[in-house]
This record gives C-alpha cells, sequence and structure tokens, in this order.
C-alpha cells in the first residue's frame, strides 16, 4: 500500500480581509508540511511572511534567487521572520500562488528548513531557502503580511502533512 | 493526493499530452512530466480547456553558466530535454496548479530541469498566470517544436484541501 500523501490538514478562503491566519495544534504524525497559498493582490503589494510558534526572534535566515522578467538576483535576509515571495502584483483577480515545504516540523533535535517558490506572475518568480534556527518541534504556524496590510478577500491557505 | 491519470508515449512520438474531463471534486491539481522532444528547442506549453490565450508568465532560467530572466505573452509551461541532448535523457517537472475548480482567474508554478550529459543542462522556475475564471476541465502538453517523443510520460493528481482548523485575526 503507498504511504498516503497531502494529506489535508486545515484550509482557510478568506471571506473578507484580515491581518493574520493562524493553523495551530498542528498534529506532529507527519514528517514534512507544505501549504498552498492561492493570494489574491489586496492592491498595495503584499509580503507575505510566516513565524512559527508564535515566535518573532530574529531567528530565522532566508536565501532567495529570483527573476523579475528582465533582472535576476539573489538576496539574503536574517530578521524575525521567514521570508517568502517577491513583492506580489497590486491588481485585484491576479493570483499568486506560493507553495511552502517545511522538512522535518515535529522534530526536537534539529532547525528547521523551509523551501518556497512565489510565483507572481506580474511581477517575476522567486525561490527562497529559509531556516528557523530552533530545536523546538512545530505546533502553529501563523502568516501575515509584512507590509502592514491585509490579507485580501479571496486568499487561500492549505494546510497538508506529507507522510515519512 | 490522488492519481487522475498516467499517458505515456508510445512508438512513433505524440504530438502533445493531454488530460480531458478532469474531475471537479479536488482543489489542486499536480501534474508530474517526465519529456523529450525530437525537436530543436526545449521550450513546451500548456493550454487549459483548449485555450492558448489569456496566458503570461515570468521566468528563471539557469544554463549552467548563465542565468536570465524573462517576461511572456505566451502559455509558457516547461522545458524539456530536446533532439541534440544526450540520447536516452529525458527533463522532469512538476506543475502545480491551486483552485483549479474555482472561480478565480488561474495560477501556476512549473519547476523543469531537463538532462544532458553535457555542460549544458537547464533549469526553469515559471510563475504563470491565465486570466481566465473558468474551471479547468482538460489541460494540453505540447512542444513548441517536434513531438514528444516514446517513452514521455505524464501523470495528473488531484490534491483535496481539508475544511476549518485555521483562525483569522
Amino acid at each position: 500500500m503507498p504511504t498516503t500523501t497531502y494529506t489535508p490538514l486545515a484550509n482557510i478562503t478568506l471571506t473578507g480581509s484580515s491581518s493574520t491566519v493562524t493553523f495551530s495544534s498542528i498534529t506532529a504524525g507527519y514528517r514534512d508540511l507544505i501549504i498552498a497559498i492561492s493570494l489574491n493582490p489586496n492592491g498595495n503589494g503584499n509580503y507575505p511572511s510566516m513565524r512559527f510558534n508564535g515566535s518573532s526572534s530574529t531567528s530565522y535566515s532566508s536565501v532567495s534567487m529570483y527573476g523579475t522578467g528582465s533582472v535576476t538576483g539573489s538576496a539574503s535576509y536574517t530578521q524575525n521572520r521567514i521570508y517568502m515571495p517577491l513583492e506580489v502584483g497590486t491588481t485585484s483577480g491576479n493570483i499568486t500562488t506560493i507553495i511552502t515545504q517545511i522538512m522535518d516540523f515535529s522534530a526536537s533535535d534539529k532547525h528547521k528548513s523551509v523551501l518556497t517558490r512565489s510565483n507572481p506572475s506580474t511581477n517575476g518568480v522567486e525561490a527562497v531557502a529559509s531556516r528557523w534556527a530552533n530545536t523546538s518541534a512545530i505546533t502553529s504556524i501563523s502568516l501575515f503580511d509584512a507590509n502592514g496590510t491585509n490579507f485580501a478577500s479571496g486568499t487561500s491557505f492549505a494546510l497538508y502533512g506529507i507522510a515519512a | 493526493m490522488t492519481l487522475v491519470s498516467t499517458v505515456t508515449v508510445g512508438a512513433g512520438g505524440a504530438t502533445s499530452i493531454a488530460f480531458t474531463g478532469i474531475p471537479q471534486t479536488g482543489t489542486d491539481l499536480l501534474i508530474r512530466i517526465s519529456s523529450r522532444n525530437s525537436g530543436g528547442v526545449n521550450a513546451a506549453l500548456i493550454s487549459f480547456n483548449s485555450s492558448t490565450t489569456g496566458f503570461s508568465a515570468r521566468r528563471l532560467f539557469g544554463s549552467g553558466s548563465t542565468v536570465s530572466s524573462n517576461t511572456y505573452t505566451d502559455n509558457r509551461g516547461f522545458y524539456t530535454s530536446f533532439s541534440t541532448d544526450t540520447a536516452g535523457t529525458f527533463g522532469n517537472c512538476e506543475i502545480y496548479i491551486p483552485n483549479y475548480s474555482g472561480s478565480t482567474n488561474k495560477s501556476y508554478s512549473s519547476d523543469s530541469v531537463s538532462e544532458n550529459n553535457a555542460a549544458a543542462a537547464y533549469q526553469a522556475l515559471i510563475a504563470g498566470l491565465w486570466s481566465n475564471t473558468a474551471a479547468i476541465t482538460s489541460i494540453s502538453l505540447y512542444p513548441t517544436s517536434g513531438n514528444f517523443d516514446q517513452y514521455s510520460t505524464a501523470s495528473l493528481y488531484t490534491i483535496t484541501k481539508g475544511s476549518g482548523g485555521a483562525t483569522v485575526s
């Protein structure tokens, strides 16, 4: 019997604007987590970001490579959040797909590795590798807009578990 | 994740690989492709519901020696190995399409690599958008040059979201 994958754990589609979406009490019964986000731009430019277990300490580092459609680049960050995508477009309806993979999320003996692919098709394409310098098992994930604005209605967040 | 269909190209090759009658019971689609084409170009296209209009894409592309980024107004889908690559090598790709059965414009994420026993091999990351709110009921994959070679395969999966379990503030 093949191992079940992409087990749905939680999901929400916003019916109004919201500043933060939180997945809490995440079961430890999986090896990895995947979050699939369909982001509907809010008109102001979004900087989706992520924190684990409510931690806002400067314990997150990220390296990104990106293409804007004409320019390529790479950047690194050490800050109080997981860096996710390039600034997305501002036109409502131009949906951006963001896929984030969190490996060994429930392990208590290692820092946590995160891979993110972001696809704001009207702005560019980006891949990000991140690390949370904390050995705690991840039991909650908060997603918010570091631009200080809200996620727009129609934005959806789906959490999946990947079994070992 | 549920397998919908796997298509394997037979002897003589194929002009395209198509998935039709896609069940609307899932949330997202995942396509995994192993492909090689008989033409001289490694780019391949994707169409939804037989439509090739309303597409736009941005690409980040590496060749092993150079990197570039480009903007497209076509239905750029993925990259394959092609006729001048080492015989027997096939490119690999994964395309993720969230909310395929919903009523919003359709975004897709595509990661491709081509294989070649030489210095030139390619990796492409694509951010695509189909500005059409129709649910996706069929998908066609086709190279921009030549045909898919025998043994090229593509598998389509549906992924179904859960419900609840998230709080907003």
